[in-house]
Order: C-alpha cells, then sequence, then structure tokens
C-alpha cells in the first residue's frame, strides 16, 4: 500500500527538506540582525528588536503563516504559498535566533573583552577575533534546537496548502483509510531530519567546545 | 534586566492588540463570527430534534450498552463545515445537519439529546472509532469501501455533489475537467476526495478552513475552490468577489462511521435512519440546516445501504 503512494510521500519529504533548509538560513540572518538591534548602543534600534521578539516569539507560528499567507495578497504581494511558509517560519524563528545569539554573547566572560581592550584591539577586532568565536561556541547546541523546531514547524504547510510531508502523508490517508501507518510515516520523516541534525549539532560541538 | 513594571507589560500587550487585531480582521474577509454568510447564524436544528423519535425495545449491544452507561453520545464531528456542523459563537451551539443526525440519534438511543463532540477532522476518524474514543463519526463522512475496512457505515443519510466556485473574473468553467492544470482549492476529506477522482490533474491545494479556500479565490492564489454545493452556496450569495459555476460532479454518500466490532449496533442505526426518513424528521433537519443555503425543495433521503460499503 506504501508502495503505490512512494513518490508522493517523498516529494512532501524533500520539500520538508528544502522548507527547512531555505527557512533556517533566513532565521539565522534576520535573527543577526535582530540581535545586534538588541544590544546596540542606539537606543531606537533597541527597543525595536525588543518589540520584534515579544510580538513574534509571543504569538503562534500558525497565527503568523496565516497573517502572511492571506495578509500580504491584501496588501498588494502574492507570492507562492511555500515562499510565504519560508517567510513564516524565517520571521517567527528569527526571534529565538536572536535570543540565542544575546544568550552566547552574554555566555562570554566580561574579562575577556576587558583583556581584548587591554592589548589595544580595534572594537571591529573585539567583536570578531575575541566575542563572537567564543559566543558561538556556546550557541551550537541552542542554534541545533532551533533548526530541528524549523523542520518540526514546517508541518504547518499542512494547514495552508504547501505539499510537504504531513500533507502528502494525510492524503495517503485520505485515500487508504490508514491513520496510524500514515503517521507513522511522517513521524519517521521527521525522526530522520532530527536525528541527522543532532548528529552534526553534536559532531561541530565536540570540535569547537571551549574547555572551561 | 530588573523585573517589567506592570504599566510597561499592559502598553506592550496594548500594542500586540492593536496591531494583531486589524490583521487578522482583514485576512478573513472581516467576519470569522459567521464565516462570511449572516444566513450560518440563524440555522439551528433544535426544532427537528425535539420533535425526533425515540428508540422502543432496541436490541442490547456492546455499543449501546457502553453509550447508555455514558448517558451521552460522543461523536466525531467538525464545527467548521457550514450547515453540517458549525459552532456559532454567539450562542456557543453547534449546528448543521450532521450534528443535528448525531443529536437524533442520542435521542434515539438515550431518550435526550445529549451529544460530545470531538473534532479532530479528517485524519483521525478511523483510529478514534477503532480505540473507541467515539461512539460514531458523523462528520460529512463519505463512504468508501477502503474506509469500509476499519469502520462500519450506516447509511448514506445524505448524498453530497460537489460544486465549483471561481472568482468574480475568474475563469470560466461549465464541467469540472476545465478544472484540469488549474490550482483549486480544497478542504482535506470529502471534497479533496471528490476533486482528486473527478479530475485528477487538477492541483489541489488543501486549506483547513472554508474561510481559507474563499480568500485563497478572492486573492488570485487559486483559480477555483470545490466543496459540496451546501457550503459554496452559502458563502458565493453574500461574496460579490464569488462566482457560482453551474457545474457539479461526482456524489459524495455521507454516512454514519461505527465501530466495526458491532454488527447489531449497526443495524439499530440503520433501522434509526429509516425510521427518521419515515416520519419526517429527516426533511424537517434538512430544512432547517443545508435547505436555507441551498435553492430547491428538500431532496429525498437515500436509502440506507445503497452505495458500496455501507
Amino acid at each position: 500500500m506504501l508502495s503505490g503512494h512512494a513518490g508522493e510521500i517523498l516529494g512532501g519529504f524533500t520539500t520538508t527538506l528544502l522548507l527547512t533548509a531555505c527557512a533556517f538560513p533566513l532565521a539565522l540572518v534576520l535573527g543577526c540582525v535582530v540581535a545586534i538591534c538588541r544590544i546596540s548602543p542606539v537606543r531606537p534600534l533597541r527597543i525595536a528588536g525588543r518589540l520584534y521578539v515579544d510580538l513574534v516569539r509571543n504569538s503562534p507560528l500558525l497565527l503568523i503563516a496565516v497573517l502572511l499567507i492571506f495578509g500580504l495578497p491584501d496588501a498588494g504581494v502574492l507570492i507562492p504559498l511555500f515562499w510565504c511558509l519560508v517567510l513564516a517560519l524565517g520571521v517567527y524563528f528569527a526571534a529565538y535566533v536572536c535570543e540565542t545569539i544575546r544568550s552566547g554573547i552574554r555566555a562570554v566572560d566580561r574579562g575577556q573583552v576587558e583583556a581584548a581592550r587591554a592589548i589595544g584591539l580595534p572594537f571591529r577586532r573585539v567583536v570578531l577575533d575575541v566575542l563572537l568565536p567564543q559566543a558561538f561556541r556556546a550557541m551550537v547546541q541552542p542554534l541545533g534546537t532551533i533548526l530541528i523546531n524549523v523542520a518540526l514547524g514546517s508541518a504547518l504547510g499542512a494547514a495552508v496548502g504547501v505539499d510537504e510531508l504531513t500533507l502528502e502523508t494525510r492524503s495517503f490517508n485520505l485515500e487508504t483509510a490508514e491513520p496510524i501507518l500514515a503517521f507513522a510515516v511522517a513521524a519517521c520523516g521527521y525522526l530522520v531530519i532530527n536525528l541527522a541534525v543532532s548528529g552534526v549539532v553534536r559532531l561541530v560541538e565536540r570540535k569547537v567546545r571551549v574547555l572551561r | 534586566m530588573p523585573a517589567p513594571l506592570p504599566r510597561r507589560t499592559a502598553l506592550r500587550a496594548g500594542l500586540f492588540a492593536a496591531g494583531a487585531v486589524p490583521l487578522l480582521a482583514s485576512c478573513s474577509g472581516g467576519s470569522t463570527r459567521t464565516a462570511g454568510n449572516p444566513a450560518y447564524a440563524t440555522l439551528d436544528q433544535a426544532d427537528a430534534v425535539a420533535r425526533g423519535p425515540v428508540g422502543v425495545d432496541l436490541p442490547e449491544t456492546p455499543t449501546l450498552h457502553r453509550i447508555r452507561a455514558q448517558g451521552v453520545l460522543r461523536q466525531s464531528g467538525s464545527v467548521t463545515t457550514p450547515g453540517f456542523g458549525m459552532m456559532n459563537p454567539a450562542t456557543g451551539k453547534i449546528t448543521g445537519f450532521d450534528i443535528g443526525i448525531a443529536q437524533l440519534l442520542a435521542k434515539y438511543l438515550l431518550g435526550t439529546p445529549e451529544v460530545d463532540t470531538i473534532t479532530g477532522g479528517a485524519d483521525t476518524r478511523e483510529a478514534i472509532l477503532q480505540n473507541q474514543s467515539v461512539d460514531v463519526a458523523v462528520c460529512t463522512y463519505t463512504i468508501s469501501k477502503s474506509r469500509a475496512r476499519l469502520v462500519s457505515f450506516a447509511g448514506p443519510y445524505y448524498v453530497a455533489r460537489s460544486g465549483i466556485v471561481v472568482g468574480a473574473d475568474g475563469p470560466q468553467v461549465t464541467a469540472v475537467r476545465d478544472l484540469a492544470d488549474k490550482d483549486v482549492a480544497v478542504q482535506p476529506g470529502a471534497a479533496q476526495e471528490a476533486l482528486q477522482k473527478a479530475c485528477p490533474q487538477a492541483r489541489a491545494v488543501v486549506f483547513e478552513e472554508s474561510s481559507q479556500c474563499a480568500a485563497a479565490v478572492r486573492q488570485g492564489r487559486v483559480q477555483a475552490w470545490s466543496a459540496n454545493t451546501a457550503i459554496l452556496l452559502g458563502k458565493a450569495a453574500v461574496d460579490a468577489r464569488l462566482r457560482m459555476t453551474p457545474a457539479t460532479y461526482g456524489s459524495s454518500p455521507f454516512g454514519i462511521g461505527l465501530p466495526k466490532d458491532d454488527p447489531a449496533f449497526k443495524q439499530i442505526v440503520v433501522g434509526f435512519l429509516q425510521r427518521i426518513a419515515a416520519d419526517g424528521s429527516w426533511r424537517r433537519l434538512w430544512e432547517q440546516t443545508v435547505g436555507p443555503l441551498v435553492s430547491g425543495p428538500a431532496p429525498e433521503p437515500p436509502r440506507p445501504g445503497s452505495v458500496p460499503g455501507s
């Protein structure tokens, strides 16, 4: 029974991978920008960054997806559903990326920055050579968790017309009336993605770990 | 960082509400409460249910015994399908043909129309019937052979036809084959199945809610929306940006889903359907729920057992 629908389900799996692969970098970039705003010395930027995190992080992802999918066309922008969902996932998880980056930076001992200043490094070098490399090491695990959440969050596509893994298994279930089998297949798909992600995260973390 | 002052929290909440509310209103066409048609709010099957029959001398079966011990009929239903099962936010009551059938059945079995509606959508109906989380499923549930392997069907109690709605300046559609190579919004379940069967070349775009399907047509994201004619007429009648096409297709025989392991209970439910068809309850229920949304007089109730799988 599965073999007759393997094509569709694999297609859905690929779409889930693509959604994740497009949305996570977007979340990273956007999250970095918001994080820079939040730690910048310019007060309006700090307020804007904080407002962004408070608004986005406290709304359900579905709400943000529906707002973008049905709100943008009313504003005259009609982009394909796939990219609407990528945008929604990116915008939503950017708030989490921002907070992760902030806590990563907080994790760096103040003395490190003071020492770097003391030996006469300019501000750019303090940030790029001392602060960020150490901050990044503290962020590997939480960023991996966000990546997993992006993959899981993409399942919302099933409610808003994106042919990803969950929607394809739902259609499979509609045709064959095998809900347990259908959703077990979907669960395995997500498990495969997320075990791979956590494996990579563990590897990276072992490489970059800071011994304290 | 110091704890935020209450005043600032309130300010933030206010900003959020002020930003979210108009956005939400704009994306649903501004009338989420009745999902686009004031007629939905006036549908009420209470009178038909009140005049429904009570079964006498019913044989004792495990399922009936369980329902009577609970004192309430647990059913899998929908609260977002206008005309069939729709929550009226003003009253908190679910109105529609399907919920009416469930209430009539509860009254037939228990003497009172006590129904507990569990909403799980098209995905979970077989599973929750099999594991006895619900006693029956009355939710625009199309009888099919593949489902009849897993659950029993009493019915059909209604045979729906699918219709097609396009935008006011959308493409000419005179038959279902005109949907080939077009993006067509559907809801998961009966509508999606009917479209895939009648026109496999159409690209189904699945949205959870009928209001989302309507918005997708209005905004030009899809070229058409297909659903059963009761839902479509109810929407198209009040929205000038939507146009009902003359094309109808397929036939979705809706059945009452039952656990597979109790054939005697299925006979009770079939007897119930025959009874409400004969004593006019079926017609009364139709006139108070689907009737106001579609044109023409009430149809003849279908004969139980008349489709494969029932």
